[in-house]
């Protein structure tokens, strides 16, 4: 936290002594203060409300993708003929970032939530999908057999062992499809959204030149990335991956 | 691990209800309506936000269905998907639609118009107080936009031409900031970027496009929606007019009423300077013969440029009718 106070300071510094305008980079306070009066009663609590439906789309959007890509990644991860056939459209599709998606879903979908949700959801199923692939490749034939030679189906197989072995990689996916929905969502929102959101806020804050509004858009956007990303999934792989890994080792 | 399938079993039930719960919540946002309804395209111009200020047609018996884009592209593009009824749109873009699309809309009426919205600014402290004294200094514009060809205009007829400057392409939203910062000498800007920058104290207007044209912007309907729902568009545009006779009359109160639209949103922007922007647009009226004569000319220079394979017919896409009917059914001019 030291550096990013150092930096606030400084910052603070700067404007109040006038060596930048305060209507080109506001003070922190000025930052914190506007943040303030939007989440207050007088401004509607209109903050809460930007918020809640970024919140909504991203993690929507991020569910969708958990959805679907990580039972496709387990069946590319156990069948070699498929995943060689859909290899080289990863390879075409992942580099493309989801925001370029827009305009065709703009034309095809139109404006609002299901154009902001399908975007997201392109910039999060690719990380999910891949880390699932690659940590169910990464598991080692002779515990399945070890497990189907003991009597398991194929239920048990992927309950005791694909499961929990590719659970690690599959926590590192889901921390990268989120941060790749969370990202995508704040441009989706400028181009798609048609009242709420803080993408939307940062966008039409710009088309007033209200930049304090615009600064808090964007402190919020890293500040609730930053909790989802130790928080939430911090919290997630504490009682997944470390729990049972811990109990694992001590067997 | 008996206990590990319990964790991971619990773990799938909560993805399970999460995707539930939200599902849930987009839908629970839906609603309809009994009134004949308008889909209706806006944007985040001060206009707009009066629109969305009140509900103009209430008192018609007409429900608005607004939505909100990014850009008037994003709109038409919206308009010729059938995503919305009404759309406003001036300029290049009408005239690429018109060559394009010529049996897809009318225009039934003048959304704004006004050479007085469009200005050049230079920073407060600058010494240059005309045009001419940009000469070989750096200038922000909008290339390819309404703004800058009323620019090119004003620059001929003043003896100018647009080499005798540095013109560099930004974002309007950008150009008060460049100007504030010395990036530029002076930026060519449409309102409400002008006031807002003026109040704000950071920068001066210098010259107004006022009298070079008139550049307008027009209501746009599909005919198709035109067809089966006559009365809703004409109580629609009597609620325009008054709304139009309203900012027209009194645009310090229609700032006012702009900037509490706006502030809905969380954005904070001044009412004066709304007030001041809106003073320098005309709003609604009939589509006259002159202002759809301003197409002609771009129309023209679009052919040339092989953007359009021929100039439109645009008499044939004027219906005044609805016009007509409407302004007897308008009773109100202000507003109130």
């Amino acid at each position: 936290m030291a550096p990013i106070l150092v930096v606030l300071l400084l910052w603070e510094w700067a404007v109040r002594a006038g060596l930048t305008g305060s209507h080109i980079l506001p003070a922190p306070t000025a930052i914190v203060a506007r943040g303030m009066a939007l989440l207050s009663g007088a401004d509607h609590h209109v903050l809460l409300v930007h918020t809640w439906r970024s919140l909504l789309r991203a993690s929507a959007a991020f569910v969708l993708a958990v959805m679907v890509g990580v039972p496709l990644g387990f069946w590319l991860g156990r069948d070699e003929r498929a995943y060689s056939w859909v290899r080289p459209w990863l390879a075409l599709l992942l580099p493309l970032p989801a925001v370029a998606w827009t305009p065709i879903f703009l034309v095809t979908l139109g404006q609002g939530d299901v154009t902001i949700v399908a975007v997201c959801f392109l910039g999060a199923v690719f990380p999910v999908l891949i880390s699932t692939i690659q940590g169910v490749r990464a598991i080692a034939p002779q515990n399945i057999w070890v497990v189907r030679s003991l009597g398991a189906g194929p239920l048990g197989v992927f309950l005791r062992v694909l499961i929990p072995a590719s659970l690690p990689t599959l926590m590192a996916g889901f921390k990268l499809g989120f941060a790749h929905s969370w990202r995508t969502l704040v441009a989706a929102e400028m181009l798609a959204a048609s009242s709420y959101g803080l993408g939307f806020m940062i966008f039409a804050a710009r088309e007033y030149m209200d930049v304090r509004t615009m600064f808090v858009g964007i402190v919020l956007l890293a500040a609730l990335g930053f909790a989802f990303e130790h928080l939430l999934f911090g919290s997630l792989e504490a009682v997944t991956v470390h729990r049972w890994y811990r109990r694992g080792q001590r067997r | 691990m008996k206990q590990s399938l319990i964790s991971a079993r619990r773990f799938g039930l909560a993805v399970a209800a999460g995707a539930l719960m939200l599902g849930l919540s987009f839908t629970g946002t839906r609603a309809y309506a009994a009134e004949p309804t308008v889909r209706v395209g806006v944007q985040s111009v001060p206009t707009d936000a009066v629109f969305q200020g009140k509900d103009w047609q209430k008192p018609y018996g007409v429900q608005r269905e607004i939505t909100k884009f990014s850009s008037g592209g994003d709109m038409l593009q919206a308009f010729i998907a059938g995503r919305i009824d009404m759309a406003n749109g001036g300029s290049a873009r009408l005239v690429t639609l018109a060559a394009r699309q010529p049996k897809l809309f009318y225009i039934i009426a003048v959304d704004q118009y006004g050479g007085d919205r469009y200005g050049v600014i230079v920073s407060k402290n600058s010494s240059i107080t005309s045009v001419e004294q940009l000469k070989g200094k750096k200038i922000g514009v909008v290339k390819g936009s309404g703004c800058y060809a009323t620019f090119v205009l004003y620059l001929k007829k003043h003896g100018m031409s647009e080499h005798d400057f540095q013109m560099v392409n930004m974002k309007v939203q950008d150009i008060r900031a460049a100007v504030q910062q010395g990036v530029v000498a002076a930026g060519v800007a449409w309102e409400p970027n002008v006031a807002i920058a003026e109040t704000m104290g950071v920068a001066k207007r210098i010259a107004s496009m006022k009298g070079i044209s008139e550049s307008p912007n027009f209501i746009l309907v599909r005919r198709d929606f035109a067809k089966t729902h006559h009365k809703t568009l004409v109580d629609y545009l009597a609620g325009m007019i008054d709304m139009g006779n309203f900012v027209n009359h009194d645009p310090a109160k229609a700032g006012q009423l702009a900037a509490e639209s706006v502030s809905r949103t969380g954005i904070k922007v001044d009412a004066k300077a709304l007030g001041l922007a809106l003073s320098r647009v005309h709003v609604g009226g009939p589509v006259t013969d002159d202002l759809i004569a301003e197409l002609g000319p771009i129309a023209q220079s679009m052919k040339a440029s092989h953007k359009i394979s021929a100039i439109p017919d645009f008499k044939a896409l004027i219906n005044t009718s609805f016009y007509q009917q409407a302004s007897k059914l308008a009773h109100s001019e202000s507003g109130k």
